[in-house]
């Protein structure tokens, strides 16, 4: 399965599922959601639906809204990237510029919770997030500024223990991607349009 | 500024590979394939490119084997796909030794490759680059060759200049003939003379007078005249007459003979003759896949007085230049090609060409000497002789 967005003649974002098996026409359609990010196997699907997060879980062949979280006051700019596990453990949400918000999924509950000393002070162009580990740790690795911080978020039974794990140095932090099962990251910089879509871009736009 | 994508462990941050690449990245679940979108690839741009680590990386590019001139520096290119780091390595050869030196070169991790400026230590070296891809799987280009051109010269009474750069000085005996450099298919010749300065006081010193060349079974005589007689090219024992400015006399094979008439006024030295001056007034070009020869007829003579160019103009020498056109060349004999054997032997030794090396011209000044007269300009009966031998040192 995978998600896309697209904006309609009013610029109205919405998210679009597909087969991968089968691409031609959509499974499901989300209105007003931008930013899908979805679980391996399809069943949790993440949007941004203006200033909130909405989780979506697979049902009986269609998408059922489960929860709505509300995207941290303290950003002044919108949701920028959203990224979910594989396996639905944990997502991340980041403006991009300045904040970013981890959660892990607690089984007590079916919610996602959010992790302590959140958000993070820091933005990311781009976020990917492995699945979780026999021992209870999702890695989470973002394209932050000035470098890419590898967060691992260890869920155990809802009680959420967030550390860094890594750090890899960087100069203009754009993109990263992370193996399924967490042990490899991919990250690149220095992506020559950068100043079109990150931290630059922003940075000035802040401190003007 | 420059984009890159590391892979890297997530535990760790180690870097295990750098791709030259960035954008937009995507890995896949075995961290084999690296996706990478570059710039501008989802702005409807730009390429995108998989990096496979389970295979090789693939040179798109190979460096090209380059000639530079002395003291330049010299640039090799070379591209690959899937690859993630480059080492650029070289390999010189050791002629005296038959060893091989090399290896990789400190720094040279990029796929374009910039030498230091040049050195005759330089000439021979071949270039390769290695591109290793992520899971350690390596791919080398072919080996580009960097040739650098160097000469070896004699002018005036004559000065010599080696092809390592440093004077040599070498007083033959007037009226005899001198070998220059000799191999297995070419010698070169020089008849050292008097010339005529006035009608009663000869110029001092000796100046080279005539040459002669000998290619395989072919023969160039140039003989640089007298105060009564202008220059005149000899091949294969018949005069070569020219009525063009230009004229290509001979091509045979790989040699090719040249001349040009022309009159280029230059300021020489005076020799002690304040009116002195010399003017170059033709040149013949001989060429074979080894050297090129460019002999420069040369008149000197002008009156300061009354400004004109004394006639019958009353002296007549050559002076010569000598270029390698290789960086094999296996070492040759000879008065000159024994410097090239000087370059070598400091190469090999260590020191650097163009300070002052401990090497001098083998042997004695008889053991170059070919005979006497005009007659032996294209002799073989020397000490050192290894025209027509079948070793190639």
């Amino acid at each position: 399965m995978f998600a896309v967005s697209c904006f309609d003649p009013s610029s109205v974002y919405h998210t679009f599922v597909y087969r991968t098996s089968s691409p031609s026409a959509p499974v499901a359609m989300i209105a007003s959601a931008n930013l899908p990010a979805i679980s391996a196997d399809g069943s949790t699907l993440a949007v941004a639906s203006g200033m909130s997060i909405a989780i979506y879980q697979l049902s009986m062949g269609s998408y059922t809204l489960k929860q709505t979280l509300a995207w941290t006051s303290l950003s002044s700019t919108g949701i920028g990237t959203i990224t979910i596990a594989p396996d639905a453990s944990a997502f991340a949400v980041s403006d991009q510029v300045s904040f970013t918000e981890l959660y892990g999924w607690d089984s007590s509950t079916s919610q996602f919770v959010l992790a302590p000393s959140m958000p993070l002070s820091v933005g990311c162009t781009n976020l990917a997030a492995s699945s979780q580990s026999s021992s209870g740790a999702t890695a989470i690795v973002c394209s932050g500024f000035p470098s890419f911080p590898i967060y691992s978020l260890v869920n155990t039974m809802g009680s959420l223990l967030l550390s860094t794990q890594a750090t890899i140095s960087g100069s203009v932090p754009y993109a990263a991607a992370i193996t399924p099962d967490g042990p490899t990251v991919a990250v690149s910089d220095g992506f020559d349009n950068h100043r079109r879509f990150g931290h630059h871009w922003y940075y000035d736009r802040n401190h003007r | 500024m420059a984009s890159t994508t590391i892979v890297a462990s997530a535990t760790t941050g180690t870097t295990i590979a750098t791709i030259a690449e960035g954008g937009l990245v995507a890995i896949s679940s075995d961290a084999a394939t690296v996706f990478v979108g570059e710039p501008n690839f989802s702005m409807g741009a730009g390429r995108a490119v998989w990096y496979d680590s389970n295979v090789a990386p693939i040179v798109t590019l190979q460096p090209m084997s380059v000639s530079v001139s002395l003291g330049s520096t010299a640039t090799f290119t070379a591209a690959a796909t899937g690859y993630a780091t480059v080492q650029w390595s070289f390999t010189g050869s050791s002629t005296r030794r038959r060893s091989v030196l090399g290896g990789a070169i400190l720094g040279a991790t990029l796929p374009s490759f910039t030498t230091n400026p040049t050195t005759l230590a330089f000439n021979g070296n071949t270039y390769s680059a290695t591109f290793t891809s992520a899971a350690g799987l390596t791919t080398t280009t072919s080996a580009a060759m960097l040739t650098v051109t160097s000469s070896a010269s004699a002018s005036g009474d004559p000065h010599l200049v080696g092809f390592d750069g440093q004077q040599y000085d070498f007083v033959g005996e007037l009226g005899s003939v001198y070998n220059f450099l000799t191999d297995s298919e070419v010698q070169f010749n020089a008849l050292l003379g008097s010339v005529r300065a006035t009608e009663h006081l000869n110029l001092p010193g000796e100046f080279i007078t005539a040459i002669g060349i000998k290619f395989r079974n072919h023969s160039v005589v140039i003989d640089g005249g007298s105060h009564r007689r202008a220059g005149s090219v000899t091949i294969d024992h018949r005069p070569a007459d020219q009525q063009n400015h230009h004229a290509v006399l001979m091509v045979d094979g790989e040699l090719r003979v040249e001349r040009e008439v022309f009159v280029d006024a230059m300021s020489g030295e005076d020799f002690g003759l304040p009116d002195a001056k010399q003017r170059i007034v033709g040149r013949v070009i001989v060429t074979t896949p080894s050297y090129s020869f460019s002999i420069f007829m040369v008149e000197e003579g002008f009156d300061e007085v009354d400004k004109r160019w004394i006639t019958p103009v009353p002296r007549r020498f050559l002076d010569l230049s000598v270029r390698l056109e290789r960086a094999d060349i296996a070492t040759p004999h000879g008065v000159l090609g024994q410097s090239l054997h000087a370059m070598r032997d400091r190469k090999e030794r260590g020191v650097p060409i163009g300070e002052a090396g401990s090497f001098s011209i083998e042997g004695r000044t008889k053991d170059y000497r070919v005979g006497r007269g005009a007659e032996s300009l294209l002799g073989d009966s020397f000490v050192f002789n290894r025209f027509g031998s079948k070793s190639r040192k």
